[in-house]
Parts: structure tokens; C-alpha cells; sequence
């Protein structure tokens, strides 16, 4: 049996139907990593991780004829990532929405790597994150999110039923 | 006088570890079992004998059964249908006698009330393509499975048998005794299924633009299932993960096939000359001789004019295998065939490819060449590859192995362009499936219960093949400068292994029990054995201990005690604790560096040592005149001032030196002005040697590597000292990534705030 990650894309699809006597899918696996690190001068930074072929899903299910890693079309990739990650990741602080801003995106071996920032001009209460990424696209989707601050770190592993949850700073 | 000093330096040090103990516990502590990391695996693994001994190599009752077949088989194109007959010779070299035979029969997962059908829950899909749906809701479910027309003894007598799911039992008229030879026959057939749409390790693929397939079939007969010592019958049931446990032996096969496929299998063709053309056969006959470059013998011209044309003539292709553990073959019109020669040791061996046109230009550039490294970087580290042949078929979607011939992925777009991640997923996926003929197809270990013995060690191999791959073919992986493995270097398990605890299993795991059995089974297995090799063992002795393990169970059964043990008896290394965190356990690597503190030689006791000694009703002038006093630099006592030769601040040191001028030469050795303490500190579960450098203000540095004992009596922490005459400004743990530690935020000494990606992507666009 071979290389499993390759096939995600592929497998997802079939996976769902018949697929015993399976070789490669055997396990879907589909998770994202966000970073948040929230560093000095309230700057907030954001690192999305996600697989290249499992994005590619979403933006071709968007423009059929994108294709990532080479881009085919950078200027439209970015912005159906931002239409869709603004969408899907949110983060309050304190009671208000925040908005941040696109940096831009690399890949790393078959991992596609999106940043984000924002800067924050009140003292952080509550942080409060729905992570809704590709949950649309895969139903067994997991996507963890890593907090970190100068003091501490926190983790929190969301799923389609389980997509929100907030962390208290004092 | 000696004993005197050794009871006070007793004294002592038995105090300070006192007065690190503050509170004292009113309730007795309850006792323990042993749970030292280092604690040898006497408990998981099973006890030694005379089929498998405690050096890991087969005992002197090793035996293992001889499964020989002879099979015609018949491949009917138009209606997707395989049929076959086949005459198996069970040899009995066991000391058992059997009153039954076990028989895999795979193609029964895809049998319409499989159970293997219902094995995962999931609910209801967000999103569904619609062919997925009509299939899924509409369609009537594939019409799969062995139809097995009867089970005959040679003389043509009806052989009772019994269908367990993918399992049959065939119960014989009388046992086949120990050392005895059986043989009987099974005659069958089963419809072919679209393997692209079933996902599938065997099938076909259909191309809708010229109305042909291409068949890569697998699991296609029943098989014997293996008896031994371990497992006694090893018929745990197919599911679809675990693979395959088998037998080795002869295998002879006619198969029948349209006139105009071309067809590769396992095993020596015997009659080239009555199946190809006489252009190909000339093409074939020079190939054999062509050790720089493949020689192709079915062209791409010459398949375009052929998939128009559908024969209704038929060939039969006659093959001979020996010493096999299972049989595989493709066969198409659509194929293109090239192959070259490759030297391995003594032996010539053929490096071979078959793809349709789809596949190029991808195929005729690679693929060849990536069997032919293959060969020779694995031959290199286990044994020379023993078989006639090395066949790459290019089948979509696939990655998947069998004896002398495997299935690959990794086909360009529609217009011929293809990126760098089909170009390298492509030889990755060749070198993985070829490099499977040495794991498990000839080193045999039981895949149904282990997925790491096979995957987890081709995966390493696989590491070492394409980065040889790299060096050898540089204008292949043009403009970078080492091949991306996608697997194998520690900092890229780091991710699984930092992970959350519920979604991780144990390598020690059956693969259809575990989650991620990519990175349980391939990728954590595979970089455990690179750090084994390059940063435990060194180089030298892992690659002793690998190759013999390889050799002694070349052709044989082979158990994960028979690896570990091997690993272990070939080295002198102790790795108990390694199989024990890294294979038995999900734990992982963090270590650090916690404090460096500073000390001094001096000429007076520390308030430390004064607090102990009075505790004794002592003073320093109540010692013997033969200690040497350290003081930490932080303490206020501590007013000593020459540090260009601190010895002068404790007389004693310096009285002992001069007596002693033959065993010490001051002026020829240099001595130690400062004495760093450095606490290490280890949140992590696994144990690991300390890697260190120590960085100096003039720049330079030293590299200390510190064995894994040193965490045998402490598992949270350790302190070491380091005597220099130059001043410590850092100190930096795994300096060069080589233990898969997951967080090197603790890594540095003062803490070094290492820039995150985040952090060095905006500084390259800002640049």
C-alpha cells in the first residue's frame, strides 16, 4: 500500500461510497492547523495550515479551472482564499468581530501556508474562535486551533458539531 | 584517615539531597512496579525459542510452508470477467499435522453484503458529486466476489469447503502430515471492477475516449493463507487495511489474453517470441542488453494504432516464478513498454515500465530510471535484489506492490503539463512500490497484523533512495538541490507527534485499528529509523544491523521481535527504550535547556556546604585539608577575584597539583577558569541522547552528545558540567533538528526567540 496523503482528494469522494478493498484512502484524515499568536503591540498574527489538495478542492469547486501549487491564477486564487477563510474563520475579541488582514500565502512540501494579521486597540478579555474551514467540503474535517500569548498556550481541536469556543485572559 | 573523608563527603552529599526534600509526608508513599523508561521489554515481547531465538534470527526449528501453483487463466476484455484454474501443492513443513486448509479469498470484500462494507460510521455528506450520489443512492451495488466453481482434490474428487467472509476452509479427507506434500484444485471466476471509481488496489480503468481498459490485477485467486508458529493459521479477515500474509513459492501461469495486449506479470516470461511481434521481440532481445538507457518496445504510435482495433484473436502469455509470495499482472493494448538492463551485484536485472499514453511524457522520462535507483540503493543497504525483473505500471491513483511488478500514480494534465508534485510524487510513489519487493515481498513479514514491518521500513528506504535519487539524476530535480522527501526527516513527524493524544495510535498497532495509518504506520516508523541511524546507533552500526537483518530473514517470516532483537544483537546497542517509547507508546521528544549557572574554584566553602557542615556541628576547619570548595557565581560570599587561574583560590588543589608534576603539568594542559552547571530539562515522555552545542564568546563552539542514560534515574531533569577555560555566552539543544524534538522554544540558552514562519514569511515580502 502506498502514500496515503495523495490521495486525499481523490479518496474523499469515493471513499464515501464503496470503497472497501481501498489502498491509499484508507483513513481520511482531513485536519487544518491555525496558529495564533498574539505577540507584543497587540499585533495578532495568523498562520492557517492546510493541505494543498484539500483547499484545491474548495477553490476548484469554486473556478473549475484554478489549479494550486503551481498557481494557475494567483490573483484569483487569493481571492476566493479570503472569501472563503474570512467566512469560515472568525474570531471575536472581547464582544466584537474582528477583522484582519490577508499577508499572503506559500506552500511548504504539500502543505499550503495562509497569514493573516491584525492589530488590536483594546485589552484582550475574551477571545472567542469559530473555525468553520472545509467542514463544508469533508465531513470528517478537523480543525485545530493553537493560541499563544507571551504567558501561555492553549489548544482547541474543532469539529463540524464543535466549532466554537472561547478562552478568558486575565 | 581515607575512610573518615569518605564518610563526611557522604555526609554531605547525602544532606543536600535532605534538604531538597522539604515537606515531609505524613502518609507512607505506595510502592511501585518498575516504570523506567529503560526497563527491558521482557513483558511485551514474547519469549524466545527454537523457531525464533533471542537474537532475533530464525532458531534451529524455524520451518515455513511451501505453497507451489499452476494456474490458467483466461482474461475476458468485453465483458470484464476473469476465470481461472489452479492446481496448488501444499508442502507441510510444519510439525503439525493439519486437518484443514485456510484459503484467502480477497476479491470477497467486494461482495454486496461484505461486511467490510459497514466497517466505518460516518453520517450524512455535505457535499456529494452526483455520480457519487447516483451510485451511492440509485445505482445497484457492484456484483463482486469469487464465484468458486468447485474445490477438487488432483484425483478429481469434490473437497469440502466452508466461506467465512474472505476467508474458505477446505477440509481434507485425511490430515497432511508434518513433511508431507498436497495438492488440489480450485476452479473460479469474478467480475472485474473499475478500480478508479472503486478505489480499489486491483481492477481496471476505463478511457472513454477510445473505449479501452487497462487491467492491474491483484488478490485475483484464492491464495493460501500462512500457518506458523506465531499465529498458528494467520486468517484474521480482510478488511481493507491490513494487507497481506503469504506464502512462498512456485508459481506457473498461462494467461489468456486479446491478441493485441500487451501484458507484464510476475516471473520470467517464457514465450516472448510466440506473443510479440517480431519488431518487438527484436526491440525485447536488445533491450536486455541495453544497460545505459531504456529501450522501448511497444511505442506510442504503434498503441495509438492499435486502440481502435479490437482483436477478437486471442495469445496466451506463459510465466514462471520462483520463490514468490504472490502473483500480479497488467495487461492492455494500450500499453507502451520500455525496459533497460541494470547491474545489481554480480546479476543483471530488468529495470521495466508499462504505461498508456496518458502517462507521458512523464513516464518515458522517469520511470524506468527510478526503478533502476531502486535497485541499486536497496540492494545496497539489505541484499542484491534476487528476482529476474522490476516492473513499474502506470495505473491511475494507485500506489500499490507485488512481486517483481507494482501499480504507481502520477499522470500529467490533459495538454502534457505537469507540476513538480505529480513529477515527484510520481518517482516517489515508483521508488516506495519497487523498493516493496524487498519489504515484505522477499524479507515476508505478516502485513494483516503489522503495516510498520513493511511500510514503516520501505518508507525509510524509500528516504535514502530518493535522495540518492537526487545526487545521481541532478537534472531531474533541477533547480533544488536535494530531492523533497516527503518523509523521513525528523523536524516533518513533528507535527503528527505533537498532535492531539486521541487521534494517535501506537506503531505497535493492527493498521485497521489505528487512526492516521499514514503517519502511524509509513512516516513515524520510517523517521524513528532515520534518527536510529543517524543520530542513536551512527551510521556504521545501524546499517550492519539492518542489512542483517534483512539477509537472515531473506525468503522468511520475520516478526517485530525478530527486527527489534536483530537490531539490538547485530550492534551491541541497547534500544529497549527506544522500541519502547517510539513503537510501543505515542510519546514524544521535547527537551531543553532549564538553567546554566555559573561556578568558581574557591577558597572559601559555599553558605551552602557551612549550612550542612553545621548542621553537623562542624566548620570548614573541621575538614581535612584536601576538599575543593565551589562556589556558584551568584553567591555573595564569593569574593575571590584572580579568575585568570582560579586554582590559585584553593590551596589544596593547588598543593595536590604540585605534588603530583608528572600526572599534572600545569603549564602544558589548560586548566578549567570556569565550571558551568546546565539543567536539561524534559517535558517530553521519550527519552533521547542530549545533543548539545556549547557556544563561547570567541566564537567558537563544542558539540557534546550526551547518551539517553543520563535520563535513566531522572526522567524530568539532569544536570551536567561543563569545565572550560573560555566563557559560555549559549548553549543550544538539537541545534541541527535531528530528534523530532516538538517544541524548541525551550531549546535555548539565554531563551532565543526563534522567528516563526509567520514572522519570516512577512520579513521576505517586506525585503
Amino acid at each position: 500500500m502506498d502514500l496515503i496523503i495523495f490521495f486525499k482528494k481523490i479518496s474523499i469522494f469515493f471513499a464515501l461510497v464503496l470503497a472497501q478493498f481501498v489502498n491509499n484512502n484508507v483513513h481520511d484524515y482531513y485536519v487544518s492547523t491555525t496558529e495564533v499568536n498574539f505577540s507584543y503591540n497587540n499585533h495578532l498574527q495568523i498562520t492557517i495550515k492546510v493541505f494543498i489538495d484539500d483547499f484545491e478542492e474548495m477553490i476548484q469547486d469554486n473556478n473549475n479551472n484554478l489549479k494550486l501549487a503551481p498557481d494557475s491564477d494567483s490573483k484569483k486564487i487569493d481571492q476566493i482564499t479570503n472569501q472563503y477563510i474570512f467566512e469560515k474563520l472568525k474570531i471575536k475579541i472581547n464582544n466584537s468581530q474582528l477583522k484582519y488582514v490577508f499577508i499572503g500565502r506559500e506552500y511548504k512540501s504539500d502543505i499550503l501556508q495562509l497569514y493573516y494579521e491584525a492589530f488590536l486597540s483594546e485589552k484582550v478579555q475574551v477571545i472567542t474562535f469559530e473555525n468553520n474551514i472545509l467542514y463544508d467540503y469533508f465531513k470528517n474535517q478537523q480543525n485545530i486551533v493553537h493560541f499563544k500569548n507571551d504567558k501561555f498556550r492553549r489548544s482547541f481541536l474543532f469539529t463540524k458539531n464543535n466549532s466554537k469556543s472561547s478562552l478568558s485572559i486575565n | 584517615m581515607k575512610k573518615i573523608i569518605y564518610v563526611f563527603s557522604f555526609l554531605i552529599v547525602g544532606s543536600f539531597n535532605l534538604l531538597s526534600q522539604e515537606t515531609l509526608e505524613s502518609k507512607r508513599e505506595p510502592g511501585h512496579t518498575n516504570n523506567n523508561k529503560f526497563k527491558q521489554l521482557y513483558e511485551e515481547f514474547s519469549s524466545p525459542n527454537r523457531y525464533r531465538t533471542a537474537s532475533g534470527a530464525p532458531g534451529s526449528d524455524y520451518y515455513q510452508q511451501k505453497v507451489d501453483y499452476v494456474m490458467d487463466l483466461e482474461l475476458d476484455d468485453k465483458n470484464t470477467k476473469l476465470y481461472g484454474e489452479e492446481t496448488i501443492t501444499y508442502t507441510n513443513n510444519s510439525p503439525d499435522n493439519l486437518d484443514y486448509l485456510w484459503i484467502q479469498l480477497d476479491q470477497n470484500i467486494r461482495k454486496k453484503d461484505a461486511p467490510a462494507l459497514e466497517k466505518n460510521g460516518g453520517g450524512a455528506d455535505p457535499l456529494i458529486p452526483v455520480e457519487v450520489f447516483a451510485a451511492k443512492y440509485f445505482d445497484e451495488p457492484f456484483d463482486g466476489g469469487f464465484n468458486v466453481n468447485w474445490v477438487k482434490s488432483s484425483s478429481g474428487i469434490p473437497l469440502k469447503y466452508t466461506i467465512n467472509n474472505t476467508m474458505m476452509r477446505v477440509d481434507l479427507p485425511s490430515p497432511i502430515k508434518s513433511g508431507e506434500s498436497y495438492s488440489f484444485k480450485i476452479k473460479w471466476w469474478y467480475n472485474i471492477n473499475n478500480h478508479v471509481t472503486n478505489r480499489a488496489r486491483s481492477g481496471y480503468e476505463f478511457f472513454p475516449k477510445d473505449g479501452n481498459r487497462a487491467y492491474v490485477i491483484a488478490q485475483f485467486f484464492p491464495r493460501l493463507a500462512v500457518y506458523n508458529d506465531v499465529e498458528g493459521w494467520q486468517n484474521y479477515q480482510f478488511w481493507g487495511n491490513g494487507e497481506f500474509a503469504l506464502n512462498f513459492g512456485n508459481y506457473e501461469v498461462n494467461l489468456t489474453v486479446p491478441a493485441d495486449h500487451i501484458v507484464e506479470a510476475t516471473g520470467d516470461l517464457k514465450n516472448p517470441r510466440e506473443v510479440l511481434t517480431n519488431q518487438e521481440y527484436k526491440r525485447y532481445k536488445q533491450a536486455q542488453n541495453s544497460f545505459d538507457k531504456p529501450v522501448i518496445i511497444v511505442t506510442e504510435q504503434e498503441v495509438i494504432e492499435k486502440e481502435s482495433k479490437f482483436s477478437e484473436k486471442k495469445k496466451t502469455w506463459k510465466y514462471i516464478a520462483n520463490n514468490v509470495r504472490d502473483f500480479a499482472f497488467a495487461s492492455s493494448r494500450k500499453f507502451i513498454w520500455d525496459m533497460m538492463a541494470v547491474k545489481v551485484g554480480p546479476k543483471k536485472v530488468m529495470a521495466v515500465s508499462l504505461y498508456p499514453k496518458e502517462g507521458n511524457p512523464l513516464w518515458e522520462d522517469y520511470s524506468t530510471i527510478a526503478v533502476a535507483q531502486t535497485l541499486d540503493t536497496y540492494s545496497k543497504y539489505t541484499f542484491n535484489y534476487p528476482y529476474p525483473k522490476a516492473v513499474s505500471v502506470h495505473a491511475k491513483n494507485q500506489g500499490m506492490e507485488y512481486p517483481m511488478i507494482c501499480w504507481n500514480y502520477g499522470r500529467p494534465d490533459e495538454d502534457g503539463k505537469y507540476s513538480d508534485r505529480v513529477k515527484f510524487g510520481m518517482i516517489s510513489v515508483i521508488i516506495h512500490e519497487v523498493g516493496h519487493n524487498y519489504f515484505p515481498m522477499i524479507v515476508n513479514s505478516d502485513e494483516r497484523q503489522w503495516g510498520w514491518m513493511d511500510e514503516g521500513l520501505d518508507t525509510f528506504m524509500q528516504y535514502l533512495t530518493e535522495q540518492e535519487f537526487g545526487q545521481n539524476y541532478k537534472e531531474a530535480i533541477t533547480p533544488l538541490e536535494k530531492y523533497p522527501s516527503r518523509r523521513g526527516d525528523p523536524e516533518k513527524i513533528v507535527p503528527y507527534m505533537s498532535g492531539f493524544q486521541n487521534n494517535i495510535s501506537p506503531i505497535m498497532s493492527n493498521p485497521e485499528n489505528v487512526f492516521q495509518l499514514g503517519p502511524n504506520a509509513y512516516a513515524k516508523p520510517a523517521t524513528a529509523l532515520n534518527i536510529l541511524r543517524e543520530t542513536v546507533m551512527g551510521k556504521e552500526l545501524f546499517d550492519h544491523a539492518f542489512k542483517t537483518y534483512s539477509k537472515r530473514w531473506m525468503f522468511k517470516h520475520p516478526t517485530p521481535e525478530d527486527f527489534f532483537r536483530t537490531m539490538e544483537d547485530a550492534s551491541a546497542v541497547d534500544l529497549d527504550w527506544f522500541w519502547r517509547g517510539w513503537f510501543y507508546s505515542t510519546d514524544y521528544v521535547d527537551i531543553g535547556v532549564k538553567e546554566v549557572k555559573k561556578y568558581k574554584i574557591s577558597s572559601k566553602p559555599s553558605p551552602e556546604v557551612d549550612k550542612i557542615l553545621s548542621a553537623y556541628g562542624m566548620t570548614a576547619n573541621d575538614l581535612a585539608p584536601n576538599y575543593v570548595f565551589m562556589s556558584s557565581d551568584t553567591d555573595e560570599s564569593n569574593s575571590d577575584n584572580d579568575s585568570n587561574n582560579s586554582i590559585n583560590n584553593s590551596i589544596p588543589l593547588k598543593k595536590y597539583l604540585e605534588e603530583n608534576p608528572e600526572d599534572y603539568d600545569l603549564k602544558k594542559n589548560s586548566l578549567p577558569k570556569n565550571f558551568y552547571e546546565i539543567e536539561f530539562e524534559k517535558p517530553g515522555g521519550l527519552v533521547m541522547p542530549i545533543i548539545v552545542d556549547y557556544i563561547f564568546k570567541d566564537g567558537t563552539k563544542k558539540r557534546v552528545e550526551y547518551p539517553v542514560q543520563v535520563w535513566r534515574k531522572n526522567d524530568d531533569s539532569v544536570k551536567k558540567v561543563l569545565a572550560t577555560d573560555k566563557e559560555l555566552v549559549a548553549v543550544k539543544v538539537d541545534p541541527d533538528l535531528k530528534t523530532a524534538d516538538i517544541d524548541i522554544s525551550n531549546n535555548s540558552w539565554p531563551k532565543e526567540k526563534s522567528a516563526s514562519d509567520f514572522e519570516k514569511f512577512k520579513n521576505k515580502i517586506k525585503g
